[in-house]
């Protein structure tokens, strides 16, 4: 289990994260929030790309900085900038980024397949990226991030920029995935989770809002998590 | 042994804290790394850029010493009379080759990728740790070589002069290089820029003082500096390696 304890993230003076506590076990779970509200600030935390100014986070009562190598071994991320190298074809890219993640080649040349079978990308599999659609990037990208078979996957906005079809894919992808394992998706699009997230958490004001299932946030008083969204954000994303 | 309840409450916290994670030394975690990644994965990409750094090193040793053999003494003055000054600014030129050729290719090919790569078990912080070890390792065997060959068709030249200022040039300058690398958030550019610039100011200000200011230096203080350069160097890869707030505000 992953444990954000009173985690707290001051850049300078700006507090871009406040006393957050939160509990992550198996399941899909959407950090829903407008652009701004600390999201990505969150998910660097989670991928010890940056670190808490107070309070600490915990994966199966150990803190990840003493875990270190073997916390990032569980770990499948996909950022929200998504850099690959366009003249390597899906097949060379992911065998790559298998060899620096200390997969063997022949483990990595079985999974790169089985993965790129997965993401739907099989028979472009030896086509160079450069004339890839945005859709196809992100999954090479989440094929990419499943290579280890991570415990936790975390996308950091994967559905940016993805046409509605694209979207749809993308939703079942993450959706068929979820086994077994914690997935923490991070988007300001309400549609993304509606329907796949366990569980939906807000920010506001750089706090944790509320973190409940779309069911339970939506109660008897809304129709839809998108009524919830603007009945939180609807100042501040109409100001945005 | 009797103990209160509070110190046995605070046992098994402290033990719960350190979890089962064993720390490891960093030879150990690096020669972890090197088996388990190898070699051709950490040095992808960078082969052309090590071979033109080696190119143009040997074409530069060659022609300088085909220069030297061919004219009269006094037709190179500089080189002749003042092979220290030269020695100590020219000696860490590999070791900088190395860093600015594998590290412009990381950068140029791998665009966006970063990021990714500091979520990996390895972080590609982790592995340039490694290639700047290696690559010190190769600018001190060099180092040691153009120190040798230089004093040898030198005029006035002491072989342990020599060797031990060429080394400790080129420790001072991976220092340089790797502390304003991790210090500063600063390119390779940068530690390279104030290297060559602190090694060409006392030349271009007063080369005669700067040459024999180098030649009456006691050796064994020469060595003395290197291997406090080499110590701290080792102490910054050791920091690169092990830390981990690589982007902490």
């Amino acid at each position: 289990m992953l444990i954000v304890d009173n985690v707290t993230k001051k850049f300078g003076n700006f507090t871009a994260l406040q006393d957050v506590t939160l509990e992550f076990s198996n399941g899909v779970y959407g950090l829903l929030a407008p652009n701004g509200a600390g999201k990505t600030t969150l998910i660097k935390m989670l991928t010890t790309l940056i670190f808490p100014t107070k309070g600490q986070i915990l994966y199966d009562g150990v803190e990840i900085t003493k875990l270190d190598e073997t916390y990032r071994n569980i770990l499948g991320y996909l950022p929200q900038e998504f850099g690959y190298y366009r003249n390597y074809s899906p097949m060379q890219f992911l065998i790559y980024i298998a060899a620096l993640k200390g997969i063997d080649s022949k483990t990595a040349k079985h999974k790169s397949l089985e993965l790129l079978e997965l993401v739907a990308l099989s028979n472009v599999k030896d086509k160079k990226m450069r004339k890839f659609s945005g859709g196809m990037i992100q999954r090479v990208g989440i094929a990419q991030a499943m290579l280890n078979d991570p415990k936790i996957l975390i996308l950091d906005e994967p559905t940016a920029g993805l046409d509605p079809k694209e979207r749809v894919r993308f939703r079942n992808l993450i959706a068929s995935l979820a086994k077994n394992r914690t997935v923490i998706l991070s988007t300001h699009i309400v549609s993304d989770i509606e329907s796949i997230a366990d569980q939906v958490i807000m920010f506001k004001d750089y706090k944790l809002h509320c973190c409940d299932s779309p069911v339970a946030l939506k109660g008897d008083k809304f129709d839809t998590l998108e009524d919830v969204f603007m009945h939180i954000y609807g100042d501040d994303e109409l100001s945005a | 042994m009797n103990i209160t309840p509070e110190e046995r409450s605070r046992a098994i916290n402290d033990i719960l804290d350190k979890g089962l994670v064993v720390p490891v030394s960093t030879p150990i975690f690096l020669r972890n790394m090197v088996k388990e990644l190898g070699f051709g994965v950490m040095f992808r990409g960078a082969l052309p850029g090590i071979f033109l750094s080696f190119l143009i090193v040997t074409l530069y040793v060659l022609l300088t010493t085909l220069y030297v053999a061919t004219i009269p003494s006094h037709w190179s003055p500089y080189l002749l009379w003042n092979h220290y000054a030269l020695l100590f600014l020219f000696s860490p030129i590999l070791f900088i080759g190395l860093t600015i050729s594998t590290e412009a290719a990381e950068r140029m090919r791998g665009s966006g990728l970063y990021e990714l790569k500091m979520t990996f078990r390895y972080t590609t912080r982790q592995i340039t740790a490694f290639k700047l070890l290696c690559f010190s390792f190769s600018g001190a065997i060099f180092a040691v070589i153009g120190g040798d060959v230089l004093n040898s068709i030198s005029a006035t030249g002491n072989i342990l002069q020599s060797v031990s200022l060429s080394l400790s040039a080129v420790f001072l300058c991976t220092l340089l290089i790797v502390h304003t690398m991790r210090r500063f958030r600063a390119g390779w550019w940068v530690g390279a820029t104030i290297w060559i610039t602190l090694a060409l100011l006392p030349m271009i200000i007063n080369m005669q003082w700067w040459e024999e200011f180098l030649a009456h230096l006691p050796p064994a203080l020469i060595l003395g500096v290197a291997l406090v350069a080499f110590i701290l160097f080792l102490r910054e890869i050791k920091i690169i390696t092990r830390e981990v707030h690589y982007a902490d505000c």
